[in-house]
């Protein structure tokens, strides 16, 4: 099992070098900005090129409020790369010649799961990482408040790459680029069902003053609930591996 | 003598394709060659007995185990060879070594790279830049390095030119020197398989045709040439398939030596593995030949 695990960890290290170099940038360019927004310098130099009318500080802090959700989203984003290892392995044969190695259909299926939970707790500490060096050159930002962000980022993630893996080995990789879309597309769809339900008869303004009210909310509970969120996703995983192990067991996915 | 394979009433149903009822047993120590046109079932067959794909109905063991229940552990004395490479291409062969460590309990680091070594592999290089005979050779190197008692083996020669041919035939030879050692060999080269292999088993269409020992079979199959006319002077019982041609006929017999006393006039040759596989195949296409005892 610890084999298959190396094996992803190649698949991924191409991958990897590419995150890791997008990753610095963007925190190197974050700091950059947090620094200067704390001691003036490249605010200044900013200020004095804005255009008068145009851009106002307010709308350049949010721009530095969105560097750092970056800082926090991207190394969560790493996490989902884990479905690149089933692209590959279909690509090789391997998803084939892995069940005419000695290991079990659980074990094999298990090592898919361990290597994206290892994906997980490394970007999960990627990004605390990242929070608390905001928080810290940062008056604005909370390092609780922060922690809670990352773990509802982590879990989202988490629940989204249960749904995907556990689509993967039901219906195997032919269909992987749309196996990866759907969970997008489905809670897009919901999400806009439900908004013109309630909508329905509700002027631009009302509808509009119930998107941010819904935003607000959801980012009230994202604040105050994210290890709620990130307990939900493991327990949503446990349920996934089972579901994949019986697929494996029955061999969907790869005839 | 211990069967290290035995198949019953094995079953697979796809769509456009049956693997009916297949049934033979791959006696320790011997190399089976398991023979059949492209399409005939030998891949099937192979993936069923490695358990990658599960079977309908049937029963097969593997060193008298059942490969369903006890599968793992018995996969751990099978050793693994695909007509395409199935590592991934930016793996190189150290890495390979790392990766099959951490999952077979009998790996033998030494004996993996004195392999490579022999077979002139490059440890630190990508397998996505081998040739097609080194690929084979790693995929060798690696069922050989894990104390493998059975190699199964899905068409290994095919695509590679002579000489390279020749010393991968030669390493099983050597392999099977071994009186524990077993080997299962598909392949639609027959000249391979004239060459080392013990057993014959040929498949057609999903069935078994032909199962037995390879001196036995090429011993008692004749290949007869006769003209047209003399064709129907050759009993129907004696006949496994015919062919004519505008002037001539031949004909595959299954009892040489009986048929070249019976019909002393018509000309007799030993059959080739290639023509006993060719005239079979014609066979099961004819629905009113006679089946060929087993």
């Amino acid at each position: 099992m610890l084999g298959l695990i190396q094996k992803d960890m190649y698949c991924l290290k191409k991958n990897l070098m590419l995150f890791c170099a997008i990753t610095g940038g963007v925190i190197l360019l974050s700091v950059m900005f947090i620094l200067s927004s704390q001691f003036g310098n490249a605010a200044k130099g900013i200020e004095s090129m804005m255009i008068e009318d145009d851009l106002s500080k307010e709308e350049i802090f949010s721009l530095f409020q969105i560097a750092v959700w970056a800082v926090l989203f991207i190394p969560m984003a790493f996490t989902g790369m884990v479905v690149e290892c089933f692209k590959e392995d279909s690509k090789a044969g391997f998803h084939k010649y892995q069940f005419s190695l000695p290991l079990s259909s659980a074990k094999i299926v298990g090592s898919r799961y361990a290597a994206c939970l290892l994906f997980a707790f490394v970007s999960l500490l990627g990004s605390l990482l990242a929070a608390f060096f905001v928080s810290i050159v940062s008056e604005v930002f909370v390092f609780g408040t922060l922690i809670s962000y990352v773990f509802t980022f982590c879990g989202v993630m988490l629940i989204y790459l249960s749904l995907v893996m556990f689509l993967l080995y039901w219906l195997g990789t032919a269909r992987a680029d749309i196996i990866q879309c759907a969970p997008f597309v489905v809670l897009f769809l919901a999400f806009l069902f439900w908004f013109l339900s309630k909508n329905m008869n509700m002027s631009e303004e009302m509808a509009e003053q119930m998107l941010v009210e819904t935003m607000h909310v959801l980012g009230e509970n994202m604040k105050k609930k994210g290890w709620m969120v990130f307990m939900i996703s493991l327990f949503c995983m446990g349920i996934s591996y089972l579901g994949s192990c019986l697929c494996v067991m029955r061999r969907k996915g790869i005839e | 003598m211990d069967n290290v394979l035995e198949l019953r009433g094995v079953t697979k149903q796809y769509e456009d394709f049956k693997l009916d009822g297949v049934e033979f047993e791959v006696p320790k120590g011997c190399i089976c060659g398991f023979i059949g046109q492209n399409g005939a079932g030998k891949t099937t067959t192979i993936q069923l007995i490695l358990d990658i794909i599960k079977k309908d109905a049937g029963e097969i063991r593997v060193f008298g185990q059942d490969m369903q229940k006890d599968g793992a552990k018995v996969k751990e004395k099978i050793g693994v060879v695909f007509d395409e490479m199935c590592f991934h291409e930016f793996l190189t062969p150290n890495q390979i070594n790392g990766v099959m460590k951490n999952i077979y309990a009998n790996w033998q680091e030494e004996k993996f790279f004195g392999y490579l070594k022999e077979f002139g592999l490059p440890s630190r290089k990508k397998c996505g830049s081998f040739s097609r005979g080194m690929r084979m050779k790693l995929q060798i190197a690696v069922a050989l390095s894990h104390e493998a008692e059975l190699l199964v083996m899905d068409e290994p020669t095919s695509g590679l030119d002579p000489i390279v041919r020749n010393e991968i035939l030669t390493i099983f030879q050597e392999f099977v020197m071994e009186e524990n050692h077993t080997i299962l060999l598909s392949s639609h080269i027959t000249t391979d398989l004239e060459r080392i292999a013990d057993m014959i088993v040929f498949i057609d269409r999903g069935h078994i045709l032909l199962c037995g020992d390879k001196n036995e079979i090429l011993e008692n199959h004749g290949l007869m040439k006769c003209k047209k006319e003399e064709l129907s002077q050759i009993q129907t019982e004696d006949m496994v398939s015919w062919r004519q041609s505008e002037f001539s006929s031949e004909v595959l017999v299954k009892n040489r030596k009986e048929c070249a006393q019976r019909y002393p006039r018509i000309h007799m040759e030993p059959a080739t593995l290639e023509e006993i596989m060719i005239f079979y195949a014609e066979y099961s296409r004819k629905a009113s030949q006679i089946v060929p005892e087993e």
